[in-house]
């Protein structure tokens, strides 16, 4: 009990600069902890980047292992989580190009396009679930399609609510890419969207 | 057809980042086009959707997983000593900003002796 106390209180006391700190010391199992603290939250945003859940457990595996190598660079300049997402998201942005990449060579080899078919098996749900499930395959399959830039900003923006100010500092990128391209990326959306509908 | 620098400050408006006068702008384009409202509702709503969209959470604990690969793989870090921080100031700044806090807490204290001695002389 004192044991999970003390766990708990240092799970809460004990800042991320401070982990490091042991990290850098030579304190290996305080990168654990690291872990346990931003593996949720990271996995849910690279989640939404490379649909798949077995990419998404390796790209965040990936970040925390080169996060842990590079440790020494880490200044504090910025949030150790705000960092860790800069990894991860070009981690799943290089994984998203050269999946595509794959794909498009596949797909000219046997003549397809590609395009994943929608399941619409509404089994005993109400109208209602079938609908809201139906629109969400709709737009979870139009931001497939997006390029990983334009996936990414949309992805930053409105599932994980994060500033411009912000998203530049994660894209590393000036304030304004992120506006233009946060636009194209919602008009490219739309356009998707309405030629699903036509 | 709706110019591109005012779709921009379309998506601009949804995404909550304009200032007033340009937000201005954009009530007054939505109050004059109904294209540009159509537009916006669209646009608005599919963002409703992505927010609303579920979260996935992991399934596993990685922690002890990474930290496998890291003795695996003979990842290493450099070490740094116990009296470096991790932070801007090197230590002599650290120890420069104690004693400058503890002259002037002195002098503060002595101050406030002498004033009470002096109202009490008084």
């Amino acid at each position: 009990m004192a044991n999970f106390a003390s766990k708990l209180l240092r799970t809460v006391l004990v800042s991320d600069h401070q982990l490091i700190a042991e990290c850098l010391s030579g304190k290996t199992a305080s990168f654990g902890e690291l872990v346990r603290r931003h593996q949720d939250r990271l996995y849910s945003t690279i989640f939404r980047l490379v649909d798949s859940a077995e990419d998404a457990q390796d790209v965040v595996q990936e970040t925390f292992l080169s996060a842990y190598q590079s440790l020494e660079s880490f200044k504090g300049e910025s949030q150790f989580f705000t960092w860790l997402y800069r990894i991860a998201v070009n981690t799943a942005i290089s994984l998203k190009r050269k999946q595509r990449v794959a794909l498009s060579i596949q797909a000219s080899q046997n003549g397809q396009g590609g395009t994943e078919p929608l399941d619409f098996s509404e089994g005993s749900q109400p109208i209602r679930a079938a609908e809201k499930a139906e629109r969400e395959q709709r737009i979870r399959k139009a931001l497939s399609k997006l390029s990983p830039e334009h996936r990414t900003v949309l992805v930053l923006k409105d599932m994980e609510g994060q500033k411009y100010e912000s998203m530049a500092e994660i894209l590393q990128v000036p304030v304004g890419t992120i506006r233009s391209r946060l636009h194209r990326a919602r008009i490219e959306l739309r356009d998707l969207l309405q030629r699903e509908d036509l | 057809m709706i110019p591109e620098h005012l779709t921009e400050l379309l998506t601009a408006y949804i995404d909550g980042e304009l200032a007033a006068p340009k937000r201005k702008e954009v009530t007054r384009l939505l109050k004059n086009s109904a294209e540009a409202r159509r537009l916006f509702l669209q646009l608005k709503e599919d963002s409703t959707f992505l927010r609303k969209l579920p979260r996935t959470r992991i399934d596993k604990d990685l922690a002890d997983t990474v930290l496998d690969q890291i003795k695996m793989r003979g990842l290493k870090l450099a070490v740094r000593q116990p009296n470096q921080v991790l932070v801007g100031k090197p230590v002599s700044t650290q120890r420069f900003s104690w004693i400058v806090t503890v002259l002037v807490a002195g002098l503060m204290l002595a101050a406030a002796i002498s004033l009470y001695y002096f109202v009490l002389a008084q």
